[in-house]
């Protein structure tokens, strides 16, 4: 028959862990850095470096989108009728 | 003469699964359920080199109180020639054969993805009844939940909140890879991250 295990010892802290497991200076320093910046560094490098576009309203849109909406634009009205 | 067994760590656990990236999802279910239940998993790919292995293993799977052996791995290998691993049922035999030498206060937990599959596979066994997962995550969490119990609240151990430590350290994942340089987490340091993304995870999300 399966019993389970009761377990009485405490929860170990993160940092406790990173000492059971012998974790190096910079890896701990890294752990401490985890889940901090809202995902921040799962975006790709150059979405980090893509300027953004200031617009009359202020509010700050990324600059590759509004040339992609452009440009649409000038393809499918301006440039069509010019052909 | 005989080597003295290691002192046992009252948290630590022998996890005992296949390092194959077609497991990886239920490895770090393995690895993010365990360590929501406040212990600490081991592995023999935190042993480093060939020389004296078979030893390091021993000495791994002493200084464990727990250990959970996956038993869900019966296929043959794609490289050829064609292979089942063995070592998950070995290292399942030195786990019993040193819970039943040293009379030392261990336990061994034998995980299944298949019902009644291990009184076929494995018919020494019998009259230990698996833990059924049926290769899902959501099923680890549950017989690990059913393994081990801690007097806490029930919320803690609800399979819901345990998914969301998982999920976290699913999102730890290409930060890790990141730092230590390489997409395998079978490896000594990716495992060792892994366990404390894991604690943090659960610390983070206010599980404890």
């Amino acid at each position: 028959m399966n019993r389970p295990v009761i377990l009485t010892t405490p929860i170990p802290t993160w940092q406790e862990m990173a000492d059971f497991y012998g974790l190096s200076k910079s890896d701990r320093k890294f752990v401490d850095g985890l889940f901090t910046n809202n995902g921040a560094r799962t975006r790709t490098a150059s979405a980090k470096k893509r300027p953004t576009a200031r617009t009359s309203s202020g509010t700050g849109i990324k600059a590759s989108l509004f040339e992609v909406k452009r440009s649409g634009r000038k393809t499918n009205g301006r440039a069509r009728k010019a052909a | 003469m005989r080597a003295r067994p290691p002192e046992i760590a009252f948290n630590a656990v022998f996890l005992n699964v296949p390092y194959d990236e077609k497991f990886r999802r239920l490895y770090l279910a393995y690895i993010s359920g365990l360590v929501h239940l406040g212990l600490q998993p081991r592995a023999t790919l935190e042993i480093s080199g060939a020389e004296n292995r078979l030893d390091k293993i021993i000495a791994l799977i002493q200084s464990c109180r727990y250990s959970i052996h996956d038993l869900s791995w019966v296929k043959l290998d794609g490289p050829l020639p064609r292979t089942p691993r063995f070592n998950m049922p070995f290292e399942l035999g030195l786990a019993m054969a040193s819970e039943r030498v040293d009379r030392a206060l261990r336990k061994a937990f034998v995980f299944e993805a298949v019902n009644r599959r291990l009184a076929k596979s494995l018919s020494d066994l019998s009259g230990i009844d698996p833990h059924i997962h049926g290769r899902a995550m959501e099923g680890v969490m549950r017989e690990l939940g059913n393994a081990f119990v801690r007097r806490v609240s029930h919320r803690r151990l609800s399979v819901p909140v345990m998914m969301k430590t998982y999920r976290g350290v699913l999102r730890a994942i290409p930060e890790i890879e990141h730092q230590t340089g390489s997409t395998d987490l079978f490896r000594a340091r990716p495992f060792r991250l892994l366990c404390i993304a894991a604690a943090k995870s659960a610390t983070d999300s206010g599980q404890r």
